[in-house]
């Protein structure tokens, strides 16, 4: 516990409790009580960590009623690297026993259990390939792995089979983990339980290892940051391929004229919603405008908070409170709506499905699809 | 520690949900941006209504509770913490736009509305309200009146007193009063609206406002000088007021400042020099046009070594930046060092603007503390930056002594201690040197005839019998 202090309190001193922070998280916007708010749960673990305040299930819930959406971080005077004190706060909650929460401990036991959040059979991971079109046969250049994740493998299928066949489509060869792919380990370290990820790290960097890519394409931007930033933490090596989020693909192909935006669409007025983990946290913004753009027939509208500042979807908070993430994706979908826009493009499976049954819980007038998905139908898929 | 009846009737009032007597919210509704001052409330209440408002400060008066309202707790003299313990009313759920009456050129609100949210909904109508503080992403609206706000534009649009039409306020005896109204004027006796601004909740709730807007400018244009003597600076002000030119802002840079932003900004330095001034002119095209090449020559004429100038929005947004940045490069300049928010609202005379700025250089020099200034040149207004240590407690005690010089140089020079933040905990011992203690005496006999049992905000203004 100390450690933490230490490593924390001049940054923590450096809050001034200005509340700037207050106005950009969706966590508080929904509850507004000071303890959901990122200012309160700073000062909430400072006086914690002092002993000036017990560690009570309001502390313990607060501490992970955060989405790790970094708009707070962003938006701080002092810089504070708010998201980072508090996943380590949730190590410490973990150690003293009083972490993760029930439903987060759940999801990681799912993952123990059948290597996907989820907790749906590990035999279905493929299902995917059921789709039209969809073929997992390799030419053997396997430089590239194709490590398409949970959310993508069991919810959003069309996601995975929309970027085969625009890879295929654009002859760029790729291998698969395939059955041997599990989780990539994002909920176990968000929770604090980064002891239990670490088997299924080492899992997946094997795998990557004996199908001897150089590359990991991804559609999570939660899967590519967790292979990105905490693989070589956790392995305590660097990395030996470089991971690739599939919206820098796909800019690249159209760059190198291997994508032809064959098919107009007509009329259709579009906005984007920035995913937290791909545009705050990595700064890939223009990225999937340019793809749009580029689509003949497409107008691009912007949502008011947009690129750096954009709202949250709240996906990553579904699994901590299935009401505030419907709560806080109805309310990004408000905000879609304000653009008149007909289609709400992203290129996060989390945030695909959460805005999309955001979309039909508030009866919105608004279709929502995955980049990937759109891309393909371009090209005439 | 309140009865447990109590914490019952204030759960019927306003549901379980929204009362808290955890620690947890006790504690962090204990503080605002001043450190300096904290204490727990016995209970933290959320009301969706004015009439909830009202119920609750009537029980509140009824067993002579404590009750301190609070915004967003943005404030940085202390105004919202609850120094006597009691109930805190935190306003920021009832927070609707009631109305945009654009024939009347008014906006009904509710106190909790963030006054930035105020203008993102305005200017979808071509209109603002035209009051800028750095805190308008924050602030309520409730808290900005409660303490007499202002903010860059002042210069130009004046401060939050002449904005605000009526209120309705919760009385301490629960009683809601309605002030004013949505006529621009009223000659009809006692002007009740004015006494409740900048009375920072000690006479009652402010729960309802409707306040004035005014149409957004059709252009802007900003000039950024550099000046290698600091009296250039404010010569150069008073010269561009004198030549019948009222900007929309005007800002001050000093080389402490310029110094921190550059070292933050790394990318694009500032000269440096003793000051830069930015001033932001608006009006219609030909107008703003004609007034930026005013402020341009008079710059130069007085000496300005480097300037620079746009009416593009987006490279307005550049030049605007080392003077938004100023507030965030403070707190990055040292790893151990953080801002503390006294000796922060200075204001003076104009005129005497350079006597402040080296004042506060003094009081730096002197006391071995590294002081961060800027601010309104406009208006007189500096916020000087102090930081230092939180651990080290001789810190403090040395924060202490230049604070409280940095507020006898404002007074010395025909200024007061706060020019738009309020006088709240930490300046409430200059109450009676600012007003005196024939007003400040004038000022109790109201509080008592608002507040009999001095419930209201208790412990704030040095309002209470006996302290003069």
């Amino acid at each position: 516990m100390k450690d933490i202090l230490r490593r924390y309190e001049y940054d923590i001193l450096k809050c001034v409790y200005c509340g700037q922070c207050r106005q950009v998280c969706p966590t508080f916007g929904q509850i507004g009580w000071e303890s959901s708010s990122p200012r309160g749960k700073v000062k909430m673990i400072h006086g914690w960590l002092k002993g000036d305040l017990p560690l009570n299930d309001r502390l313990v819930d607060q501490i992970y009623l955060c989405a790790g959406c970094e708009h707070c971080t962003v938006e701080c005077p002092s810089k504070l690297p708010v998201v980072d004190l508090i996943r380590d706060t949730r190590k410490e909650l973990v150690k003293s026993g009083k972490g993760p929460l029930p439903s987060l401990k759940a999801a990681n036991d799912n993952i123990l259990l059948e290597k996907n959040v989820l907790g749906k059979p590990h035999n279905e991971r493929m299902s995917w390939r059921d789709f039209e079109g969809v073929t997992i046969e390799s030419s053997g250049n396997t430089d590239y792995a194709y490590f398409v994740g949970c959310m993508p493998s069991y919810w959003c299928s069309d996601v995975v089979a929309s970027t085969i066949r625009i890879l295929r489509r654009a002859k760029f060869d790729f291998g698969l983990i395939g059955g041997e792919e599990w989780c990539c380990g994002m909920p176990m370290i968000w929770s604090g339980e980064e002891d239990k990820a670490k088997a299924i790290v080492k899992h997946n960097v094997d795998k990557i290892h004996e199908l001897g890519a150089k590359r990991v394409l991804t559609t999570c931007p939660g899967c590519y940051t967790t292979l990105t930033r905490e693989y070589q933490n956790i392995t305590g090596k660097k990395n030996s391929f470089k991971v690739i989020h599939v919206l820098d693909l796909l800019y690249e192909l159209l760059k190198e004229e291997k994508l032809k935006f064959e098919n107009k669409m007509d009329k259709l007025v579009v906005t984007y919603h920035d995913p937290c983990h791909i545009g705050r946290s990595h700064g890939k913004f223009e990225q999937a405008r340019h793809l749009i753009e580029s689509i003949p027939g497409m107008a691009l509208v912007e949502m008011k908070k947009n690129r750096q500042d954009a709202n949250c979807c709240g996906g990553s908070l579904s699994t901590v409170s299935d009401s505030l993430s419907l709560a806080v994706g109805t309310k990004r979908i408000k905000e879609a709506l304000e653009t008149r826009a007909n289609l709400l493009v992203t290129a996060c499976p989390q945030c695909y499905v959460n805005l999309r049954r955001s979309a039909i819980e508030a009866n919105a007038n608004i279709d929502v699809i995955d980049l990937t998905v759109l891309v393909a139908g371009a090209i005439g898929l | 520690m309140l009865e447990a009846e109590i914490v019952d009737e204030l759960s019927r009032m306003v549901g379980d949900q929204n009362v808290s007597t955890d620690p947890i919210e006790l504690y962090l509704y204990s503080m605002d941006v001043s450190v300096r001052f904290q204490h727990r409330p016995d209970i933290v209440v959320r009301p969706r209504s004015v009439e909830q408002i009202s119920n609750i400060v009537k029980l509140a008066n009824e067993r002579g509770i404590p009750v301190t309202p609070r915004g967003a707790g943005s404030g940085v003299a202390g105004g919202a913490v609850p120094i006597r313990g009691g109930i805190l009313v935190d306003l920021s759920a009832v927070n609707e736009i009631l109305e945009v009456d654009l024939p009347n050129r008014c906006v009904t609100v509710q106190a909790g509305v963030v006054h930035g949210d105020l203008n993102e909904e305005l200017e979808k109508h071509g209109f603002f309200f035209p009051l800028d503080p750095a805190s308008s992403k924050m602030c309520t609206l409730g808290g900005f009146v409660s303490i007499g706000g202002g903010g860059v534009l002042t210069v130009k649009y004046g401060s939050v007193r002449e904005y605000v039409l009526g209120l309705n306020v919760v009385l301490p005896t629960g009683e809601i009063v309605r002030t004013g109204g949505k006529t621009l004027k009223r000659a009809n006796g006692y002007n009740l609206t004015q006494l409740f601004i900048g009375s920072e909740g000690t006479l009652g709730i402010i729960a309802e406002l409707i306040l004035k807007i005014v149409p957004l400018p059709e252009s802007k244009a900003v000039v950024v000088a550099a000046f290698n003597e600091l009296q250039e600076v404010a010569r150069t002000a008073i010269k561009i007021f004198s030549k019948r030119i009222v900007p929309a802002a005007m800002e001050l840079l000093d080389n402490s400042a310029i110094k921190a932003v550059n070292k933050y900004m790394r990318e694009k330095a500032l000269p440096d020099v003793d000051g830069i001034l930015l001033v932001e002119v608006d009006g219609s095209k030909d107008e703003v046009k004609r007034q930026a090449q005013a402020v341009k020559e008079i710059c130069l004429s007085e000496g300005s070594v480097q300037l620079d100038w746009s009416d593009d929005p987006e490279k307005q947004t550049i030049l605007w930046k080392a003077r938004s940045v100023v507030g965030a490069a403070t707190a990055s300049l040292a790893e151990k060092y953080s801002r503390i928010y006294e000796g922060e609202d200075i204001t003076v005379p104009i005129s005497r603007i350079v006597e402040a700025v080296e004042g506060v250089r003094n009081v730096s020099e002197k006391y071995g503390i590294q002081i961060i200034t800027f601010g309104h040149i406009g208006d007189g207004n500096l916020h000087p930056a102090l930081l230092i240590d939180k651990n080290n407690p001789e810190h403090w005690e040395i924060l202490k002594e230049a604070v409280s010089e940095i507020h006898e140089l404002a007074l010395a020079l025909d200024g007061t201690t706060s020019g738009e933040h309020g006088m709240g905990i930490l300046r409430a011992e200059f109450m009676e040197r600012e007003h005196g203690k024939v007003a400040l005496n004038l000022m109790k006999k109201i509080k008592k005839i608002f507040d009999p049992k001095g419930i209201m905000n208790p412990g704030k203004l040095s309002l209470e019998e006996g302290e003069t």
